[in-house]
């Protein structure tokens, strides 16, 4: 019994090189969208629309596969967590809201599908321009898209810009102030202050602003007066890495001046740094709009979505780089991306493979491709060019994103059909367990409604705040499994 | 030559046939049929199933590794 034994074990080993199971996965970040499909059978505003909302999580580096599907309707594929915050970055309060505009089903894999079809054709504009909004593209101000979704400012005095070394709770704006001031620097200008930097600076000029936690110089950020033309000047925040960039669809951006010295649009988040147990965190706070009556507006993005551009995502692997553990936090409830040097290598890599949102490079749109299901040679999709903004979308190599662990296979190395076989199959078995076992964790969310004479009430139990301490949880949860292991193993070897 | 030959094609027929008479996987089949777990995401929300899972199979390719060195030192008489 014991040799049979020795046996079935010695055989799974040597089939182990066909489990082939990423394993990295287990470190992997949760809350991964899954994969998504765009048709090139839908209406140009349909596909400019869905790749225009690709765009702003190609930023975020969120995403995993991406290629075209001969459907009949767009669909585009994200996890639950993840389209919940696309609904609230387009002013919606929620997937729930998102879901009476657009039909949703779910796929093999069990993760939500979304149709922009003709019921959607609103929900996809309305998504646009906030996306669009979301990269500064002044084309697409159109407020009304927002409404009832926009916030005065809970300042005053007109446009503020932190330029900090702290991340803060958006709603004690005195707390922050008072903690940013004792432990590091910070730089905030209104409005009068924002324009006197603009009246100050020559063209294509900037100033620099250190940013030091401890006196420990942290980054270094660039206002940047740029002025392309008498429509198109204003004041940019830019990284080291690119002092002089004036690309509004790149980077941080800020504070747009009209020629009539009017900032009329304010884009995207504050960069905000935190230090915290020997890791640097880095963000955004939230954007602030001008209009072009000198209306101040703020659009408070909820949870993560405003974060994760591609600055950040510099600014996390530059920090990496110099040994700290890096992350890019969220404002607020969620976690974008937590990660330690070697995740930050993989960025970068990916970054410098994939940069999808390099909008230097404009492809006309040519014949729409027709990939199969499976390794579509899909490079990139065009989507159009908004006032004389391109928006380009390099889209990854597929044979690279799609992990399909059966393909990975070595040729040669099996008979086709043997691993469906038993037990040849066993292997196989597991992969595909692990593969039914590995969803994303969502928070537990439930929703009653309690009737009691006249006492009516709907219950609702969301959990979702708690997900920055399950994560924790888990990860502990974890540990002690290993440990559990730990021990018992001597036991199993002495018997 | 041919004779060597015809014994491969012999064998490989054989082999092919005996694996046909193998019976197919019964988890992969089961899993389809299962299709999904309700409330699986909000159980690996609170306990990490899956990571237990790939946990759990490096840590028995582990122990079955040991095993696999252990038997095969005692077949060569290094270790009783």
């Amino acid at each position: 019994m014991k040799k049979l034994m020795i046996l079935i074990v010695s055989a799974l080993i040597a089939l182990m090189p066909l489990f082939n199971i990423n394993f990295n996965n287990v470190y992997a970040e949760e809350n991964e969208p899954s994969w998504t499909y765009i048709t090139d059978q839908i209406s140009d505003a349909h596909k400019t629309a869905t790749v225009a909302i690709l765009k702003a999580y190609l930023g975020a580096r969120n995403f995993t596969m991406f290629y075209t599907y001969p459907v009949e309707k767009a669909i585009v594929s994200w996890n639950y967590a993840k389209w919940n915050e696309i609904a609230k970055l387009a002013g919606l309060s929620g997937l729930d809201d998102f879901n009476n505009r657009i039909a949703y089903a779910y796929d093999n894999n069990q993760k939500l599908k979304f149709y922009l079809d003709a019921t959607g054709v609103s929900m996809a504009n309305t998504l646009y321009q906030a996306i669009l909004e979301y990269y500064g593209i002044q084309a697409n101000q159109n407020k009304t898209v927002y409404s009832g979704k926009w916030f005065s400012d809970d300042d005053d005095n007109g446009c503020y810009v932190f330029i900090a070394s702290q991340s803060f709770n958006e709603n004690n704006l005195a707390t922050y102030n008072q903690y940013v001031s004792a432990t590091g620097t910070y730089y905030r200008f209104n409005y009068s202050e924002c324009e006197a930097i603009y009246n100050s600076l020559s063209n294509n000029s900037y100033n620099e602003y250190n940013i030091t936690v401890n006196n420990q110089l942290l980054k270094t950020w660039y206002l940047y007066k740029f002025t392309e033309s008498n429509d198109y000047t204003g004041l940019i925040l830019n990284t080291t890495e690119n002092k002089t960039e004036t690309s509004r669809t790149k980077a941080i951006k800020w504070n747009y001046v009209s020629p009539n010295n009017k900032l009329f649009s304010t884009i995207n988040g504050f960069p905000c740094i935190i230090q915290s147990n020997n890791n640097l965190y880095i963000g955004n706070y939230r954007s602030v709009y001008f209009d072009q009556n000198d209306t101040r507006y703020t659009l408070n993005f909820s949870n993560n979505s405003k974060l994760n551009t591609n600055s950040a995502v510099n600014a996390a692997i530059s920090a990496a780089q110099g040994g700290m553990n890096a992350g890019i936090v969220a404002q607020g409830k969620a976690a974008a991306i937590s990660t330690g040097k070697e995740g930050l290598d993989a960025i970068k890599d990916y970054l410098e493979d994939n940069d999808a949102t390099d909008d230097d490079n404009v492809t006309p749109v040519d014949d729409p491709v027709q990939p199969p299901p499976i390794n579509p040679p899909v490079p990139s999709i065009p989507v159009g060019i908004v006032n004389n903004m391109p928006i380009n979308i390099q889209l990854p190599d597929l044979n690279d994103l799609i992990p399909d662990p059966i393909q990975q296979i070595p040729q040669g190395f099996t008979i086709p059909g043997l691993r469906y076989k038993f037990p040849f199959c066993i292997p196989f078995d597991m992969i595909v367990i692990y593969e039914f076992l590995d969803q994303t964790p969502q928070a537990p969310y439930f929703e009653t409604e309690i009737n009691f004479a006249s006492f009516n009430y709907d219950l609702i139990i969301d959990l979702e705040d708690y997900n920055p301490y399950m994560v924790h949880i888990r990860n502990y949860f974890l540990i002690l499994y290993i440990f559990g292991l730990l021990f018992i193993t001597p036991k199993l070897l002495k018997a | 030559m041919i004779e060597g030959v015809g014994k491969i094609v012999l064998t490989l027929a054989i082999a092919i046939a005996l694996i046909a008479l193998l019976p197919s996987s019964p988890i992969q089949s089961m899993i389809s049929e299962i299709g999904e777990i309700e409330f699986l995401q909000e159980i690996n929300w609170l306990i990490p199933i899956h990571k237990i899972y790939a946990i759990t199979l490096i840590w028995l390719t582990c122990i079955g590794a040991y095993y696999l060195v252990s038997w095969l030192l005692r077949q060569l008489g290094i270790v009783d």
